[in-house]
């Protein structure tokens, strides 16, 4: 199979021999194809039966049973990276947390009923160390940890 | 405090909202199906969406939380008490009151509190619906369409997760069924639900929803290298491409195959053979987007991400679009 470019909306759009073979070979979402034998993570997929009906299975995850450990792989070195950058002072652990957990400013900042400016003050460790412990202890509920783990004795 | 224990029966689904109100009709003696459930309330949909409440963009596949309920009551007659709260005192007491009046209840929970699920699975994200069916002194009894098994949740935590503030904060929202019509009108319940999910998909005059959300979506995702903190991130986001797709609670392709699911149940039920053949046309469209998932999952491991991998994966999903476009475009034909 070779290199081939297509025209695409007035664009020409290189096509790799990888989505080449993806583009024919269509993956059918038939039953006896779709399960994965996995326990890691199993979900519920609409198929097509062997008498062409439409039908939900239980099945193991793709992508849990395929990619999980190059995921928590990741996870571990953001983990990694952020810690470092605690001990350093530059983030406070309001930032660790929100980026670790995947939340946006906007949403952490209405969850805490603050706006996202102070929120982004919070970021600075010498303004977290300030905080009084009731704003420490909604970050913490929020957070779903204790706020011991900031690691501020009051 | 008594404990309470009320028989229900618990089944995975595809979806939470889905399968939840799935669940609380079949327990209310509603013979209705998860796909019917989605497709007469209009479910299928597409967003892309980027804010500040958002750490990334991100991509819906489905309409709005709450409104599979609220879309589904209307078109059939159903009625449900539904309740929100302000003060998660008078939510708990509710919801202890519901369950002491024998109903099981379903409520509107962030994720991320649910203990029972894998501590690698659990994201901050308002819209989750599980059942309470049940509860003690220290815990209530749960069902959860996404877990294999009923589980016990503590109350503290579930007052947690049902008044998790945020963007699309739950306040303690929660319903159940108190009247289910006799002969509900299935075929024209079916044909409003068909044509409003074709109106949201080619009509709305939003440049990010529907049919312009896909095309949205594949225009802006060369530019995620730009966004990403780094490669891993960018591979992370990617990756949940598949997950968006396939794995966080759709049925596989992106809720397609639950709709093509749908179409062919209400061919049987409105007996016109031309919806079947939509169905299969629906069948193959899930399969094109369980490509671009895989895809997207092999680049993203692979760390084969440079500009010209990305604009791959982006005509991929400009292909999407003008699939979509036609179908819907034949299926508000046929409907109308």
């Amino acid at each position: 199979m070779t290199f081939e470019f297509i025209l695409f909306r007035n664009q020409f759009i290189f096509v790799s021999p990888k989505m080449q073979l993806l583009s024919k070979n269509v993956v059918p979402m038939k039953e006896k194809e779709i399960k994965v034998n996995s326990k890691k993570h199993e979900v519920i997929l609409f198929v097509e039966k062997e008498d062409e009906s439409y039908a939900p299975v239980q099945s193991g995850s793709y992508i849990a049973e395929h990619y999980l450990d190059d995921w928590l792989g990741k996870r571990e070195n953001l983990e990694k990276d952020l810690k470092e950058q605690l001990q350093k002072g530059l983030i406070s652990p309001v930032y660790y947390y929100m980026v670790y957990q995947d939340m946006g400013p906007g949403d952490l900042a209405k969850r805490m009923g603050i706006s996202k400016r102070k929120l982004k003050k919070h970021f600075r460790p010498e303004v977290f160390g300030k905080l009084c412990q009731a704003l420490l202890e909604k970050y913490a509920v929020v957070f779903g940890v204790d706020y011991k783990e900031f690691g501020i004795n009051r | 405090m008594n404990s309470i224990e009320l028989p229900f029966e618990h089944r995975m689904a595809a979806h939470c909202e889905t399968g939840t109100v799935t669940a609380l009709l079949n327990h209310s003696g509603m013979q209705l199906t998860e796909p019917l459930v989605f497709g007469i309330a209009g479910g299928i949909f597409f967003g892309y969406l980027k804010s500040a409440d958002l750490p990334f963009p991100m991509f819906i596949l489905r309409s709005r939380p709450g409104d599979i309920r609220k879309k589904i009551s209307k078109r059939l007659g159903i009625k449900f008490k539904e309740q929100t709260f302000r003060s998660p005192e008078a939510g708990q007491a509710a919801l202890d009151e519901a369950l002491r009046q024998g109903h099981p209840t379903a409520v509107q929970v962030d994720f991320f509190y649910m203990d029972y699920m894998p501590e690698w699975q659990r994201v901050h994200i308002n819209a989750h619906y599980i059942v309470v069916f049940g509860m003690n002194g220290s815990s209530y009894s749960v069902s959860d369409s996404y877990y294999k098994q009923r589980s016990q949740l503590d109350r503290n935590r579930l007052l947690t997760a049902r008044f998790a503030g945020g963007m699309m904060a739950p306040k303690g929202n929660m319903f159940y069924p108190v009247h289910i019509p006799e002969n509900p009108d299935y075929a024209r319940a079916i044909n409003i639900g068909i044509r409003k999910a074709c109106f949201n998909m080619l009509r709305l005059p939003i440049p990010f929803l529907g049919v312009k959300g896909i095309r949205k979506f594949a225009e802006k995702v060369v530019e995620w290298p730009k966004l990403a903190r780094n490669m891993e991130d960018l591979s992370d986001r990617v990756m949940r491409i598949n997950i968006f797709l396939e794995d966080q609670g759709t049925g596989g392709g992106g809720f397609r195959y639950m709709y093509a699911t749908f179409l062919q149940q209400a061919a049987g039920i409105v007996k016109d053979d031309r919806l079947n053949a939509m169905s299969k046309q629906m069948m193959e469209i899930g399969d094109k987007w369980r490509n671009i998932s895989y895809f997207a999952a092999k680049i993203g491991k692979n760390r084969d991400l440079g500009p010209d991998r990305m604009k791959e994966l982006s005509g991929m999903i400009y292909a999407q679009a003008d699939e979509e476009q036609k179908f819907f475009s034949e299926l508000y034909r046929l409907v109308k």
